[in-house]
């Protein structure tokens, strides 16, 4: 085992390779607050990617209901579950061990494999909600229960655990911009990275006996452009680009300014150590414990910054950026008016008003004779 | 008074530091153990006598620490630079070459500690007398009522076998063995060589438990043929694939080179074996046709495969979860079968024989070879499986085991009921595989 730096723990950890970080890292923003749980990115990414033999249980992408969905069922809870003590101190240093230190005889990871049964529901939990209502309880600006949509991809991560799992080595990380991919015509179907990964992102392919995974949408990134998940969401939640991983953050990378410098998303179930790459600005409407565990301390801070975006320009800017273009924003700039996207030379591609300018139109239409109706 | 202050914090930091270096001894003597009990003990032991390799009992005032931490680290490496000691150690050890063993500069040095800690100073250490038969293999396979024996750690079987030195004879018969013909006559004559097995904890992923105690061997040879019947105990038939099921898989393993015997554990950088894989769920592909989705899951429901239904015919009322995999290949549509796709011999959906033959360097290495030749055939019945591996040799392919009279053999077994897979196995070091006149 090697020690390499895990910059979302604070701390070394112990890792069965060395420290080796990609050219560029592929990170995404996800904004739970805006997810609906509508499945276009699951529909998107299933239809070009696994709509195979085989590949029947096989999602790339998914979006569940916390707290009772998952897919496969009990992903997150069974691997809460091998992790012992998941404390945190007052420095936002992680105390408890990951997935890589501590484990069993025989094991590079603790990891659990899930039986076919939990693949076999995978809108389980959908739109339910935490706790039961009162008997003459009414919706009074606050709603008494929770519940919140997340979306899943494959993380992307810069420690993969699925990557230390494999023993074939089938499974690398791309230097060029850190996708995490199978070797379709190496690997030899042992299911290890399906027992290591803690999000449960690789699946096995009961045809073709090999396992497969998120590809990142490689050939449209290779393009310059975003994934299909991220560019077919209506509801404009999703952000891909690159993160300086090796490098000090830049004010000009809306990636770098959400997550590093303001830090108002954050990793999912960072304690796993995997050093995951899918950032979620957290549900403002949720407890707090139950956020803790699921994306770390700083919770309660990065909702109040979240609460208080209007009033940062640059950070609303970055935010205005989101679903407006299929091209991938290297660097951005907030102007007066508009949120300015360049691509990877400098060029502009794309402008977002802050304010979408409002047309009033006459209300008796004398060319078409009849009346419009001008709705907000 | 501030003298007094000086003095207490200075006590406090000397223990402190003292305490601090004592935890830190601790748990890399903790961490030595972990690494010794997971990666040496199959070969190894401290002042119980030679196994596979060398005791290693008081083996830190044997050597120095530059050349121990040097070998431990490649002792591949150290025998091709000539090193004499690791020349004649190699040479003591049946050429037996040990694995390199993938650790960092701090755990070997931790496992020296481990060692050193577990050494009595200044003892000669007697090798153990091995029972010159395995016993506990001895009943086993008579037994039709399976029993899973845990093999216990610290009585290993290898440890039994490698002093008992096992050979395999295998005899010289006319004409032609079909696999199928699991009863044929000629193996009624024909010796039994039980082999005791152990687990694979040399490197990671591994088995922990034993499931499988012994394997028994029947050999006969033709001109460029060496033929096996294996049987082994098996409570349950594993021939099904998922993503929690796993099946029941044996494998030989040839030296290319008989010279230079190779590690057992599919050989090393510089010695190459031929691996011959026999698996139940290719011969349940060959028995009942292709293991598909809709043979696994019958009531499965599929409105669309994109593209597929148009290769089919229409009008014969074809629905997407009727289509089978084999359709799809013989209709050149695996686009959407990614392994498939690339030629990836595990994805193969029309399969000639259920045993692949394959080279290896090492693990995780394995690689299916182009020229299939080797045919096999299996059954499973009370509780035992029987296999059949017709092993071609001598053929002139350069990727195939290449001998005279004698040469060596390992084997390697998978239980599927107790989810064996990969690394995840059980084993049998190298056996003299003796061709009799």
């Amino acid at each position: 085992m090697a020690k390499v730096n895990n910059w979302q723990l604070k701390r070394e950890m112990e890792y069965p390779y060395e420290e080796v970080k990609p050219k560029k890292q592929i990170a995404y923003v996800f904004d739970t607050n805006k997810c609906i749980a509508c499945q276009t990115c699951t529909v998107a990414c299933k239809t070009t990617w696994t709509a195979g033999k085989g590949e029947e249980t096989i999602f790339f992408n998914n979006v569940e209901t916390k707290p009772y969905g998952g897919y496969p069922q009990k992903w997150d809870l069974n691997t809460l579950k091998e992790l012992d003590d998941q404390q945190w101190d007052g420095k936002g240093v992680y105390k408890g061990s990951t997935i890589f230190e501590n484990t069993a005889p025989g094991e590079r990871v603790k990891g659990w494999r899930p039986p076919e049964r939990n693949y076999a529901f995978p809108n389980i939990g959908e739109d339910e909600v935490m706790g039961t209502m009162e008997k003459g309880a009414f919706f009074n600006g606050i709603h008494d229960t929770w519940m919140f949509y997340l979306a899943r991809i494959c993380n992307h991560c810069s420690y993969p655990a699925c990557l230390a799992a494999c023993p074939r080595k089938a499974i690398y990380k791309r230097d060029e911009d850190g996708i995490v991919l199978i070797d379709q015509s190496r690997c030899r179907g042992y299911k290890e990275c399906v027992k290591a990964c803690p999000y449960k992102k690789t699946f096995f392919n009961m045809v073709t006996r090999v396992s497969e995974k998120c590809i990142g949408c490689y050939p449209l990134i290779e393009k310059g452009e975003q994934p299909r998940c991220v560019t077919t969401c209506i509801g404009k939640i999703r952000m891909q680009g690159f993160m300086e991983d090796a490098k000090e953050p830049r004010k000009d990378n809306p990636i770098d300014m959400i997550v590093r410098i303001r830090k108002i998303a954050l990793p999912l179930y960072s304690q796993y150590g995997t050093q995951p790459n899918v950032y979620y600005v957290p549900p403002i409407h949720v407890p707090f414990d139950f956020l803790h565990q699921m994306f770390g301390p700083t919770v309660e801070e990065t909702i109040r910054i979240y609460k208080n975006m209007k009033d940062d320009k640059e950070l609303l800017a970055a935010f205005m950026l989101f679903g407006n273009t299929n091209k991938i924003i290297h660097s951005y700039r907030a102007e007066e008016n508009h949120a300015v996207g360049f691509n990877e030379i400098g060029d502009e591609i794309v402008r977002v008003p802050y304010v979408e300018p409002v047309f009033k139109r006459p209300h008796w239409d004398e060319q078409l004779q009849t009346f419009h109706h001008n709705t907000p | 008074m501030n003298e007094m202050n000086f003095m207490k914090k200075l006590i406090i930091l000397v223990a402190t530091a003292f305490f601090l270096h004592l935890q830190t001894e601790a748990q890399n003597l903790a961490d030595g153990e972990k690494i010794f009990k997971t990666t040496c003990t199959a070969c190894h032991t401290i002042g119980k006598g030679k196994l596979v390799g060398p005791d290693l009992a008081g083996v830190n005032a044997r050597r120095t620490p530059k050349w121990l931490l040097e070998f431990t680290k490649s002792p591949q490496a150290l025998i091709k630079k000539g090193d004499p000691i690791a020349t004649k150690l190699f040479n003591d050890y049946n050429k037996i070459q040990m694995p390199d063993p993938n650790l960092t500069e701090v755990q070997i040095k931790n496992v020296l500690a481990f060692i050193k800690s577990k050494s009595a100073p200044a003892t000669v250490v007697k090798p153990v007398i091995a029972n010159t038969k395995a016993t506990t293999a001895k009943a086993v396979i008579s037994n039709t009522t399976s029993k899973i024996q845990e093999v216990k750690k610290t009585s290993s079987p290898v440890a039994d076998w490698i002093d008992a030195e096992y050979k395999i004879k295998s005899f010289s018969f006319a004409g032609e063995i079909n696999p199928k013909d699991l009863n044929a006559s000629i193996w009624n004559n024909q010796k039994t060589n039980m082999l005791p097995i152990s687990v694979q904890n040399f490197t990671y992923p591994n088995l922990q438990t034993a499931s499988v105690d012994s394997i028994s061997v029947k050999s006969v040879y033709r001109s460029n043929q060496v033929v096996f019947l294996l049987e082994w105990l098996d409570s349950s038939k594993n021939v099904e694939v998922d993503v929690d099921k796993f099946c029941d898989q044996i494998a030989i393993q040839f030296p290319l080179n008989t010279n230079e015997i190779p590690s057992y554990m599919m050989g090393n950088k510089d010695g190459m074996v031929h691996i011959i894989h026999w698996k139940s769920i290719w011969q349940e592909d060959k028995e009942k046709g292709y293991r598909d989705v809709q043979v696994m899951y019958p009531n499965m429901w599929v409105d669309i495969y994109p593209g597929l239904e148009s290769y089919l015919d229409r009008s014969k009322r074809v629905y997407a979860q009727d289509i089978t995999s084999e359709q799809i290949v013989e209709t050149h549509s695996f686009g959407n079968m990614p392994g498939t796709y690339s030629h990836n011999p595990m994805s193969q959906i029309k399969r000639k024989e259920p045993v692949e033959e394959a080279n290896a360097v090492g693990f995780g290495t394995i690689a299916t070879q182009e020229t299939q030749q080797a045919k096999a055939w299996g059954q499973w019945s009370n509780g035992k499986w029987t296999v059949c591996i017709v092993v071609p040799v001598n053929t002139g392919n350069i990727y195939k085991a290449k001998f005279t009279d004698k040469t060596k053999v390992a084997f390697a077994l998978w239980d599927g009921g107790f989810g064996n897979i990969g690394g995840r196995k059980h084993f049998i070091p190298w056996v003299d595989l003796i061709l009799e006149k």
